[in-house]
C-alpha cells in the first residue's frame, strides 16, 4: 500500500469516528433545541450545533467526501441565517435538519460499504428543499461572478462562502482567554503520525496484556517445574554413577547369556540418560531463555499500552477554569487559578476517577478557602486570591496538589469541635498534634459540622472525596496555616493495570492485599497478645496496637486450635487506612507477586472488604483486600467483643489509680485494662499534670511513663516519694526503656516496681499492682 | 422452517446444534437402558420437532440438574457452559453467591439459584457446572448440572399453577409436559435482590 493511500486510509477512519460522535451529539443538540425557549440557553446549544456542523465540514473536505461536505455546508447556512435572525426555526426546518443528517450517515454507510458516496441520495434535491425554507427570496447572484463560473461545482461554492466567512469569523470558535487548552484539535490538522483510537479498544488491549501477564507467570510456574525434574533426573544419574562400577564388574564375571543381555541393556539405558539429561539442560537453558524474551516484551507492551492510554492533566483544566470563574463571580470573589504540571500524564480511568474530588476540593477553595476581596485587604493580601493546581510525577506515584491562599483551617476550631460530636475525648483531643487532628476533617461526622465550615471553611463531603481517592488506591493529606491558606495533597497511583501485592492464607483461602497499604509484617506468639476491653492487642515499637484475627473480619472460620503450640508464630500484617493502623493476624504468609486486580463483575457491585479478584499462575482465583474496609470492620468487631477479665466485685470499694502518659495510645490501653479489672483511672499526660490530679483526689496507686515532656518520670517519683502526703501511694514506672541502668535509677527514685513496655502484658501489670494496693 | 435461534458464538466447552437433542458434556457413563431410553425419547422428539417446526414456533432450553430438582432455561441466554472449577468462596457475601471462578481470565460470580429462591444448597461435586447466563445486561453464572438441550414447541409450555412448584410465579414462564420448570431469566437476572451491593 503506498504511504498516501495509507494515510487516507487512517484519515477516513477517524473521520467515521468523528462523524459518529458528532451526529450523536448534534442530535441530541437538536432535540433539546426543539425544546428549549429562546433564551441564553437556546443560544448556546445554536452555537454548539453550529461548531458541530461546522467542524463536520471542514473534516468532510479533508478526506475529500464532497457530498457530505456540500450537506453540511448546506445546514451550517441555513443554521447561520437562524441565528443571525434571518429565519425562524419552525417545525419544517428542523424535520429537514435531521433528514440532513440522515443522508449524512447514508453517505457515510455508502463509503463504508464501498459505494459511491451519493450513491441513491439526492442531495441537491434536498438541498434545494433546505435553501428555499429559509431563503424568503432566492439568493442575489453573486454580482462579481461571472455566470460560467456559478455553475453547481462544489468547490467554487465553497470558495465563495469561505470568502463570506472570513469577514465574520463566528466568535464560537475563539475560546475565552482563560482557555489555554484548546477544546478539542480543529480537524484541518490532521496529520499522519496520530490516529484516534477508541477507549474501548484500549481498554481491550489491557486487558489482554493482563492476560499475558498471567499467562507468564503460568509458563514461569511451569519453567521450574522443569527445572524440578531436571533436579530428579540428575539425582538418578548421580545414584546410577555411584553403582554402576559394581554392577558391571558383576556382570562381567558370570558368563550367561542373561547377563550380557542385563549389560547390554544398562549400557543403553546409560546412554539413554545421558541424553534425556542433555536434553533437559538444553530444554530448561531455553525456556529459561524464552521465558526472559517473554517477560521483557511483555513488560514493554504492558508499559506500551499503559503509555497508550495515558492522558495529560491538562484535558481536564479547561473545566476547572470554567468552574473557578463562574464560581467565584458567583459569589463576589476574586480567584484566579494557576497550575503547574499540566502536561503531567495519567492512566485515563485515574484521571477520570480523579475529575471529581479534584472539582470538589476547588470547590471547596472558593466556597470556604478564599475570603472576600475586603477581607483579604484587611488582612494585607491581594485582592485576589491564587489557587495552584499543580501535578507532579513520582516514580509510579502522581502528587497532585490543590492549593489556596486563603483563611486556613484552625486546628484549634477542628480539635473542640470533634471533642463536642465525641469523635474524640477532651484529653485525647489536646493530646493529639495539629496536623493528626486535621486529618480529622476527613471523617464523615466532622466534614458536615457546620460550625468548623462558618468559623474557618472548609468541610462539607471531604469524606467523600477521601473515599474516591482511596478508591482509586491513593491517599489524601491536607497542610494548613490559619491565615495563610491551605493545601490538600493527593498521592495517586500512576495506573491500575497491575498491583503489587502481599498474599496471605486464612481458612484454606488465599487473599491479596495491597502491598502499599502493609505497614509491616511481625510474628505474633500466642503469649505476645494481650487482652483489652474491647479486643486483643500486640506490642509494636513499644506501643499497643490492636490485633484482629482476619478470619473474623471476613467471617470465615477460625483455625482451631490458632497456635499449635506456645512456640509457634503466626504472622500478623500490619494494615493502614485512613490513618489508623491494626495489626491482622493470618494462618501464613505465601509470598508477593504482581497482580492483575479485576472488578467481581456487576452482581457483587459492592462486596465488604473485598476490593476485586486476580487469577494467580496457578489458576486459583484470589480475593484482593479491601483494606480502608477492613480497617472499618476491623474497629466494629472489636466494640463487640466481651471484656477479657471479670470485673471485681461492686461491693468493694473501687481502688483509684492514676495513670501517667504522655502517649494517648498507652494511656488508653492501660485505663482498659485497669478499668475492665475494676479500677477507677484518672489520667494525667505529664508529671505536672499529675501532681494537679493528685493534690485534689486521693489516689490508692500511680502508674507512671518515664519518657516525658517536662517532668520525666524519675524526676516526679522523686517529688512524689519526697512529698509526704504522697509518700505512701505506691508507684509503678511502666517504660520503654528496658536496660537494667534505668531500673536501678527508678528504684533509687522511689519507685515500688518497675515494668518494662517490651515485657508488658496486662496480666503483669495486674499482679503487680494487686501485690502493692 | 422455523427461524432458527442461534445462540450467539457460544464460548462453551461444548456446542450445542439447535434442534438435536444431546447429552451436555457426558460427563458420566449412562447404562444401556438409560441410553436406549434416551434414544428412543430422540427419536419421538425429532419426529414431533419435523412435524411441528412447520407450523410451530420452538424455543430451545437447557434442562438444568440443581440437586434433585429439574429446571430449565432458555438457550438464547446462555453464553457458556463449563466445568467448574477453581470455585472461589467470596466472603462477606450472601449465601446464595457459591463464589467467584476465572473462565478464560474472566472473572464470573457463581449463584446457587436454588438457595436464591429460598430451599437449600445446591451441593457442588465432580459433575458441577457452571451455565453462564447474560440477560438485562448482567452476567452471571448458575451453579448446576446440564441435563440436555431439548427444543421445545411453545404450545407445550404451560402456565405454571400456583400449586405446581415452590417457586414464585414471577420466576417462572412456564412448566413443560415433562414438569420442568422453565425458569424466567429476564425477571430472575433483573431482580435487584441478587445484586451484592453493600458498604463494610
Amino acid at each position: 500500500m503506498h504511504a498516501d493511500e495509507e494515510l487516507m486510509e487512517q484519515l477516513m477512519a477517524s473521520f467515521r469516528e468523528e462523524l459518529a460522535e458528532r451526529l450523536a451529539a448534534i442530535n441530541a443538540d437538536l432535540l433539546a433545541l426543539e425544546q428549549q425557549p429562546k433564551g441564553e440557553e437556546r443560544e448556546q446549544t445554536i452555537q454548539e450545533l453550529f461548531r458541530h456542523v461546522h467542524s463536520l465540514k471542514g473534516a468532510a473536505r479533508a478526506v475529500a467526501l464532497h457530498p457530505i461536505e456540500e450537506l453540511a455546508h448546506g445546514i451550517e447556512e441555513a443554521f447561520g441565517a437562524t441565528r443571525r435572525g434571518e429565519a425562524e426555526l419552525t417545525a419544517e426546518l428542523f424535520d429537514l435538519f435531521y433528514r440532513g443528517f440522515d443522508l449524512i450517515s447514508a453517505a457515510m454507510a455508502n463509503v463504508s460499504a464501498g459505494e459511491k458516496v451519493d450513491k441513491d441520495l439526492d442531495i441537491a434535491e434536498y438541498l434545494g428543499k433546505l435553501g428555499a425554507s429559509w431563503q424568503k427570496s432566492p439568493p442575489p447572484p453573486q454580482p462579481d461572478l461571472p455566470a460560467t463560473e456559478q455553475a453547481p461545482s462544489i468547490w467554487v461554492q465553497e470558495q465563495g462562502v469561505r470568502a463570506q466567512e472570513a469577514d465574520s469569523i463566528p466568535p464560537y470558535e475563539a475560546p475565552p482567554q482563560e482557555h489555554p487548552v484548546a477544546p478539542g484539535a480543529a480537524p484541518s490538522s490532521w496529520s499522519g503520525d496520530t490516529i484516534r483510537v477508541a477507549t474501548a479498544r484500549l481498554d481491550g488491549l489491557m486487558a489482554q496484556t493482563g492476560e499475558l501477564l498471567v499467562s507468564q507467570m503460568q509458563i514461569a510456574q511451569q519453567a521450574r517445574e522443569i527445572e524440578q525434574q531436571y533436579a530428579t533426573i540428575a539425582g538418578w544419574q548421580r545414584e546410577w554413577q555411584q553403582v554402576r562400577n559394581n554392577i558391571f564388574r558383576a556382570l562381567q564375571w558370570s558368563a550367561d547369556g542373561a547377563s550380557s543381555q542385563l549389560r547390554e541393556f544398562l549400557e543403553q539405558n546409560e546412554d539413554q540418560l545421558r541424553n534425556l539429561m542433555t536434553w533437559f539442560e538444553e530444554y530448561t537453558e531455553r525456556t529459561a531463555d524464552n521465558l526472559a524474551r517473554l517477560a521483557l516484551v511483555v513488560d514493554e507492551l504492558q508499559e506500551g499500552v499503559k503509555q497508550a492510554r495515558m492522558l495529560p492533566l491538562a484535558s481536564l483544566i479547561g473545566t476547572f477554569r470554567r468552574m473557578v470563574r463562574d464560581l467565584a463571580r458567583e459569589q463576589g470573589k476574586e480567584v484566579a487559578l494557576e497550575t503547574y504540571g499540566a502536561d503531567t500524564e495519567m492512566d485515563k480511568h485515574v484521571l477520570e476517577q480523579v475529575k471529581d474530588p479534584l472539582m470538589h476540593l476547588l470547590r471547596n477553595c472558593i466556597d470556604h478557602g478564599i475570603e472576600q476581596p475586603a477581607a483579604r485587604e484587611r488582612a494585607g493580601k491581594p485582592r485576589q486570591g491564587t489557587i495552584n493546581l499543580s501535578a507532579e510525577r513520582h516514580g509510579n506515584l502522581i502528587l497532585i496538589q490543590v492549593a489556596d491562599d486563603g483563611a486556613g483551617i484552625d486546628a484549634q476550631v477542628v480539635r473542640e469541635a470533634a471533642v463536642r460530636r465525641g469523635i474524640l475525648q477532651a484529653d485525647e483531643a489536646a493530646e493529639m498534634s495539629d496536623d493528626a487532628i486535621m486529618s480529622l476533617i476527613f471523617l464523615p461526622g466532622l466534614t458536615t459540622l457546620r460550625v468548623i465550615t462558618e468559623v474557618s471553611g472548609r468541610g462539607i463531603g471531604l469524606d467523600v472525596v477521601r473515599k474516591n481517592v482511596e478508591s482509586l488506591q491513593g491517599s489524601i493529606e491536607i497542610k494548613s496555616e490559619v491565615g495563610k491558606g491551605s493545601a490538600f495533597i493527593l498521592t495517586l497511583p500512576l495506573t491500575l493495570v497491575s498491583t503489587h501485592c502481599l498474599l496471605m492464607r486464612v481458612a484454606g483461602q488465599t487473599f491479596a492485599v495491597p502491598l502499599a497499604a502493609v505497614g509491616q509484617l511481625v510474628p505474633v506468639t500466642q503469649d505476645a497478645i494481650v487482652s483489652v476491653e474491647g479486643g486483643q492487642a500486640i506490642h509494636y515499637e513499644g506501643e499497643p496496637l490492636s490485633l484482629v484475627h482476619l478470619t473474623d473480619v471476613l467471617n470465615l472460620p477460625p483455625r482451631e486450635p490458632l497456635f499449635a503450640s506456645e512456640e509457634e508464630e503466626l504472622p500478623a500484617a500490619i494494615l493502614e487506612a485512613g490513618g489508623q493502623r491494626i495489626a491482622f493476624l493470618v494462618e501464613k504468609l505465601v509470598g508477593h507477586q504482581e497482580l492483575v486486580v479485576k472488578s467481581l463483575g456487576k452482581q457483587l457491585a459492592r462486596v465488604p472488604n473485598i476490593a476485586g479478584a486476580a487469577v494467580l499462575g496457578t489458576g486459583e482465583v484470589v480475593h484482593v483486600l479491601n483494606v480502608a474496609d477492613l480497617v472499618k470492620s476491623a474497629r466494629s468487631k472489636a466494640s463487640q467483643r466481651l471484656p477479657a477479665r471479670e470485673r471485681k466485685e461492686e461491693t468493694e470499694r473501687r481502688k483509684v489509680i492514676l495513670v501517667i502518659d504522655d502517649s494517648i495510645t498507652t494511656r488508653t490501653l492501660e485505663k482498659n485494662i485497669l478499668t475492665t479489672a475494676g479500677y477507677e483511672v484518672r489520667l494525667a499526660t505529664n508529671g505536672e499534670e499529675a501532681l494537679a490530679v493528685l493534690a485534689e483526689n486521693p489516689c490508692d496507686l500511680i502508674v507512671s511513663d518515664i519518657d516525658m515532656p517536662r517532668i520525666d518520670g524519675f524526676e516526679f517519683t522523686r517529688m512524689v516519694k519526697g512529698d509526704e502526703r504522697y509518700q505512701d501511694i505506691p508507684l509503678i514506672l511502666v517504660t520503654s526503656l528496658g536496660n537494667d541502668e534505668d531500673k536501678a535509677k527508678g528504684i533509687a527514685a522511689g519507685a515500688d516496681a518497675y515494668i518494662a513496655k517490651s515485657t508488658f502484658d496486662q496480666d503483669d501489670l495486674l499482679e503487680t499492682i494487686e501485690q502493692l494496693v | 422452517m422455523t427461524k432458527r435461534k442461534r445462540l450467539g458464538k457460544l464460548d462453551a466447552e461444548t456446542t450445542f446444534s439447535p434442534g438435536s437433542k444431546i447429552p451436555i458434556q457426558a460427563s458420566r457413563w449412562f447404562s444401556a437402558e438409560e441410553v436406549a431410553e434416551i434414544l428412543q425419547e430422540r427419536t419421538a422428539n425429532l419426529a414431533q420437532v419435523a412435524q411441528e417446526m412447520e407450523k410451530e414456533q420452538i424455543i430451545h432450553i437447557v434442562v438444568l440438574a440443581l440437586g434433585e430438582e429439574n429446571y430449565a432455561v432458555e438457550a438464547t441466554y446462555v453464553r457458556g457452559i463449563f466445568a467448574l472449577e477453581n470455585l472461589s468462596p467470596v466472603p462477606c457475601t450472601p449465601d446464595f453467591v457459591a463464589g467467584v471462578v476465572n473462565l478464560r481470565g474472566r472473572i464470573i460470580s457463581v449463584i446457587d439459584i436454588q438457595r436464591f429462591l429460598g430451599f437449600q444448597r445446591t451441593e457442588i461435586d465432580d459433575y458441577s457446572q457452571v451455565v453462564v447466563v447474560s440477560a438485562r445486561g448482567l452476567e452471571v453464572g448458575l451453579l448446576a448440572r446440564v441435563r440436555e438441550m431439548i427444543p421445545l414447541p411453545a404450545s407445550e409450555l404451560r402456565p405454571v399453577l400456583p400449586t405446581a412448584t415452590r417457586i414464585a410465579a414471577e420466576y417462572t414462564r412456564g412448566i413443560t409436559s415433562r414438569l420442568i420448570v422453565l425458569l424466567d431469566l429476564e425477571n430472575l437476572l433483573g431482580d435487584e435482590r441478587l445484586i451484592v451491593q453493600e458498604q463494610a
